[in-house]
């Protein structure tokens, strides 16, 4: 159904999901004059001597573990990269550090001095003569660009040397809730953290990653994020490696806090299922399929029609560990010559609580607690049996996965199956959540 | 009832046993005296190449009881395990003797013995154990009928009351054996009778378990599922033995139990080491009709305050990682 997405980070590679947002569409002006090859040839002419190479390397084995790409913004020797490029030395700042190879072969370390979790980014310093660097598209930052004009990514793919390719600006990737420019190039492992470019060499975003199940189908990070994220760098101190852990929770709670404030903003919609109402997302950001069993065999025992909806609100946090998912499904399942007992055992069957990949690097065993819930309304809901788990991440405060399994109890030859997983989220907003998505299930009026 | 005549001089009864204390073979000797050895010209003839030509005497002392004296033999003569050796001694009549490999128990015709045991009346085990069989085996086929959501199949409802009978018939021919050598007697309808009941109550109380867990929400049964596999393996091991021979039956239970013990502290342990993140994956949990429900409703405002409880225990979870060193270190500098 769905594949990954992967970083363009080579060593450490991580796949996660896309999604939503409205889309720009406008003419597409004419292209810029000249042959195309000497415009790449003439960018790429001016752009070498600001491109590097970012490496972190085990500090003990003074060796790299990951390579991604990254571009000078100012003589001050600041340089924008994606936070996944630098996420190893971010969390664990004892083990490894940051090294920068440029075009020239000069080489040299890097300091770390702003990150920003939710676009995937980060801003490092490196010290020694001043660089000449890029300047920031005034037409991308405002959104101007038109559909179709033609940029040029840069960084080192796969550690083989610096490249540029060319490529389209498709505008913003519809129902994703993290703003990315979808982009029409190939870009590889490696590249992330690199600029592309217009044609006059303002940078117009940042390669992040791209989709392994499509050709050509790449992501960058708008620039006017990397923009802001200068300008706050500029503003503020070095922080103390040892603080970067708590910086990266403290983000990853407000990150949690507005993504869950949109959410339950925009609140639940109800749809029909069998005999029941349960609710969908309200959200553009998410993305909703539907499945029956009717296929699966010759002959079927209970139906079972399922609709299965999936954020497009995923972060990167750390190699293996992507949070802010949103699932939300629903199972209306009917006994064809089930017995009770029967097609209890298939409904347990359908109902298993999840936990998901689970790595004691990263998270705490689940708790959970069972029980009958009454409905407040017990006039148009049936009572429920609900399953609550959860589980916190052992590295950053007040982060939970919470998995919520509800079976209807108010029939015995059919039911409603519902799940609500909920990655990365504060405590409060989940409790808040779980209430309000158990109060959505109803009896269809 | 006679009463013992000591002056007529009744006869004296040596009996051969073997290690156990089976009376290999006895000897009626009309005394006053006699002698015990491996020499033809004795009363009683031992053929054990550790026993002297002419290696005890048994006589009576002055008050009409038996004294058994060693006639210098090499080997020696000892009073049942005691490592000692004794030269002379009163006999009791109860406690063995040992020349060389032979045990030996002597005894005056006048000996008291217990009186006679009460025989309860023969009653034929094996209907009830076949019985109780079907039960387990009904018991465990209803769970797979109750369970199929597949297509239905034969072989399913087949294949469970196979296995059950042939472990139950393994096991309890394993015990017959036993039985059969250490006592003579296989006792198979007992035998069969112990293994099916601890079954059945094995089944039962899984059963029970799931029904409990589905009608009260609680799990607080679900981990009991080895301990009580393990008590009851262990109450059937008692049973087997005691039927076997109801001597030292505490020495007997506290071995088992200290077995059984050590099964459920081995299991406990490989389970909390395991890598399960959730307890759903160590042990599913599993529905039953909403008809058997127990548990009153709670309200949405109770469950959120016992949801609400979770977060301390997966903050002191949290607190107690794996890398919390690591962190302390941090701290200091």
């Amino acid at each position: 159904m769905r594949s990954g997405l992967r970083l363009l980070l080579a060593g450490a590679f991580a796949a996660f999901a896309a999604g939503a947002a409205p889309a720009q569409q406008r003419a597409a002006p004419p292209m810029p004059a000249g042959p195309l090859s000497s415009t790449a040839e003439r960018i790429y002419a001016t752009a070498r001597p600001q491109l590097l190479q970012v490496r972190t390397l085990v500090a003990a084995a003074g060796r790299q573990s990951s390579i991604g790409s990254g571009f000078l913004v100012g003589d001050d020797g600041l340089a924008v990269t994606n936070y996944h490029v630098v996420s190893q030395y971010a969390l664990d700042p004892a083990t490894y550090r940051l090294e920068y190879t440029a075009a020239d072969g000069a080489s040299g370390e890097l300091t770390l001095l702003a990150m920003d979790i939710a676009n995937d980014l980060a801003v490092v310093r490196l010290d020694g003569a001043a660089r000449p660097y890029f300047r920031f598209g005034a037409r991308a930052a405002q959104g101007e660009l038109p559909q179709g004009e033609r940029l040029f990514s840069m960084g080192n793919p796969l550690d083989l040397g610096f490249t540029i390719v060319e490529g389209t600006y498709n505008a913003r990737v519809q129902r994703s809730y993290t703003e990315r420019i979808l982009f029409s190039g190939a870009i590889n492992p490696g590249m992330s953290g690199g600029p592309a470019v217009t044609a006059d060499g303002h940078v117009a975003g940042i390669n992040v990653a791209k989709r392994t199940d499509g050709e050509l189908v790449s992501f960058l990070v708008p620039s006017r994020f990397a923009e802001a994220l200068v300008t706050r760098a500029r503003a503020g101190g070095v922080p103390a490696p040892k603080e970067l852990r708590a910086e990266i929770a403290r983000q990853l709670k407000d990150w949690q806090a507005a993504l869950y404030a949109d959410f339950n903003g925009r609140g639940f919609r109800a749809a029909r299922l069998g005999p029941y109402e349960v609710p969908e997302s309200a959200a553009p950001w998410f993305t909703c399929w539907a499945r029956t069993n009717a296929e699966e065999a010759t002959r079927q025992r209970a139906q079972a029609n399922s609709t299965s909806c999936s954020s497009d609100t995923r972060v990167f946090v750390a190699s293996g560990l992507n949070v802010g998912l949103i699932l939300l499904s629903h199972s209306y399942v009917k006994s064809v010559d089930l017995n009770a007992f029967q097609f209890a055992a298939y409904l347990t069957q359908r109902s298993q609580p999840t936990s998901g990949g689970w790595s004691s690097r990263w998270y705490t065993p689940q708790q959970c607690h069972e029980d009958f819930v009454a409905p407040s309304d017990p006039s148009a809901q049936p009572a429920l049996q609900v399953v609550w788990c959860a589980r916190a991440y052992r590295k950053f405060d007040d982060v939970y996965d919470v998995g919520i399994t509800v079976v209807t109890q108010d029939r015995s030859r059919e039911a409603l199956v519902s799940r609500l997983n909920l990655q990365g989220v504060s405590f409060e907003n989940a409790l808040a959540t779980t209430r309000r998505f158990l109060d959505a299930i109803r009896w269809a009026k | 009832m006679t009463e013992p005549q000591i002056d007529s001089a009744p006869a004296i009864w040596v009996e051969l046993l073997s290690r156990h204390g089976d009376v290999l073979a006895r000897h009626r000797c009309a005394g006053p005296e006699l002698r015990i050895g491996r020499g033809y010209g004795n009363d009683v003839v031992v053929d054990d190449p550790f026993v002297a030509v002419e290696h005890l005497r048994v006589r009576r002392d002055a008050d009409g009881r038996l004294v058994a004296q060693d006639l210098g033999s090499v080997n020696g003569t000892f009073l049942d395990r005691d490592g000692r050796r004794v030269d002379q001694l009163v006999l009791d009549g109860e406690h063995r003797l040992r020349i060389g490999h032979t045990w030996l128990r002597i005894r005056d015709a006048a000996h008291a013995l217990p009186p006679e045991r009460a025989a309860a009346p023969q009653r034929r085990l094996l209907p009830i154990a076949l019985g109780l069989g079907a039960v387990v085996v009904g018991v465990e086929m209803l769970s797979v009928w109750l369970n199929d959501t597949l297509e239905p199949r034969a072989s399913r409802y087949l294949l469970t009351p196979l296995v059950v009978t042939l472990v139950l018939v393994a096991w309890t021919a394993i015990w017959s054996v036993l039985s059969r050598i250490f006592t003579g007697q296989a006792r198979l309808e007992r035998n069969l009778l112990i293994a099916v009941a601890g079954t059945l109550v094995y089944s039962l109380w899984n059963e029970f378990v799931w029904f409990f867990s589905y009608a009260f929400a609680s799990r607080a049964l679900v981990d009991s599922g080895t301990v009580v596999f393990w008590l009851v393996l262990a109450a059937i091991c008692i049973l087997h033995l005691r039927s076997i021979s109801p001597a030292h039956p505490w020495a007997k239970a506290a071995a088992v139990l200290l077995l059984g013990l050590t099964g459920i502290g081995a299991q406990t342990l490989t389970a909390s080491e395991g890598p399960v993140g959730s307890p759903y994956q160590a042990a599913p949990r599993r529905l039953l009709p909403p008809a058997f429900r127990l548990a009153p409703l709670t309200g949405p405002d109770a469950f959120a305050a016992e949801l609400a409880r979770l977060k301390p225990a997966l903050d002191r979870e949290r607190a107690a990682e794996p890398d919390g060193a690591a962190e302390a270190e941090d701290g200091d500098d």
